[in-house]
């Protein structure tokens, strides 16, 4: 007869063996092969996250260059330098990339929720065709914008 | 499961809710802020110009930036439970990210009205 304890220590021990052989815990990422719904899934989560630090410095950079327009701030800062900057811009096509990426498969998402389109034919041709889409309208977007940022 | 003290576990249903609420709003604000953008060449001077001092385009752009920071302290909030699983360091950054957006939410709308109250 096995007790509660003996399964604990059981587990205890299989936990041990896997750390010790460094073999691969759950998120399984690393070792999976990259396939189109996981690769976008991932995707989703990780343009979200810069878009949320993204969106928190452009608030803040939007009230600073504010404050200094109404006279608000103790000293002047040339906010031009950094408007003008070449790393900037780039920031902002790779924060467009994000916008549009999660925009158009957040609408995925939600279509999924509604409970259209959920077998794997379907979640690959939508997942090919949002990063089609998300790619393209980036270089419409980085064209329109090199007529006079670069 | 049920000893899980996270306010999501609590309140899952209000929590998955309120993204989708959120993100259904955002759609026609992100087509119409994606339109004006590309519109006025990309450029932040020229975007900012047109969108502060214009009653209706101020209006909108003020909902999408508080709208947008919510739903993404919402998303946020999934990422460091699935991702974080010390429960302290969870908690702590947890509590940082959501005072952060509500700091940002109100500055940002207080300078933006102030600045439109002001110049328009």
């Amino acid at each position: 007869m096995i007790s509660l304890c003996d399964y604990r220590k059981i587990g205890i021990m299989y936990m041990q063996d896997k750390i010790l052989k460094k073999r691969p815990l759950s998120p399984h990422l690393t070792i999976y092969k990259p396939q189109i719904t996981s690769m976008l899934s991932i995707m989703h989560r990780i343009t979200g996250a810069s878009m949320f630090f993204g969106i928190i410095v452009l608030s803040w950079l939007v009230i600073a260059i504010l404050m200094q327009i109404n006279g608000l701030s103790f000293f002047e800062v040339d906010f031009s330098r950094i408007l003008d900057n070449v790393l900037f811009r780039i920031a902002l096509v790779g924060l467009i990339y994000c916008l549009y990426y999660h925009s158009l498969n957040g609408v995925r998402h939600l279509f999924w929720d509604l409970g259209v389109g959920i077998n794997n034919k379907a979640v690959s041709i939508s997942g090919t065709i949002v990063i089609t889409l998300a790619i393209l309208l980036t270089v419409v977007t980085f064209f329109i914008a090199s007529y006079n940022v670069f | 499961m049920s000893k899980n003290k996270i306010r999501s576990s609590a309140n899952g249903t209000c929590h998955w809710w309120m993204q989708r609420k959120t993100a259904i709003i955002m759609i026609p604000l992100v087509i119409w802020f994606a339109v004006v953008i590309n519109s006025f060449l990309f450029d932040p001077e020229l975007v900012m110009n047109t969108l502060l001092y214009s009653p209706l385009r101020f209006f909108c752009f003020l909902i999408l930036i508080n709208i947008s920071i919510f739903h993404g302290m919402l998303g946020m909030k999934e990422i460091c439970e699935d991702y974080i699983h010390n429960n302290a360091y969870k908690f702590i950054t947890i509590f940082l990210i959501t005072c952060l957006s509500w700091v940002t939410m109100l500055a940002v709308s207080l300078v933006l009205l102030f600045n439109f109250v002001i110049n328009v």
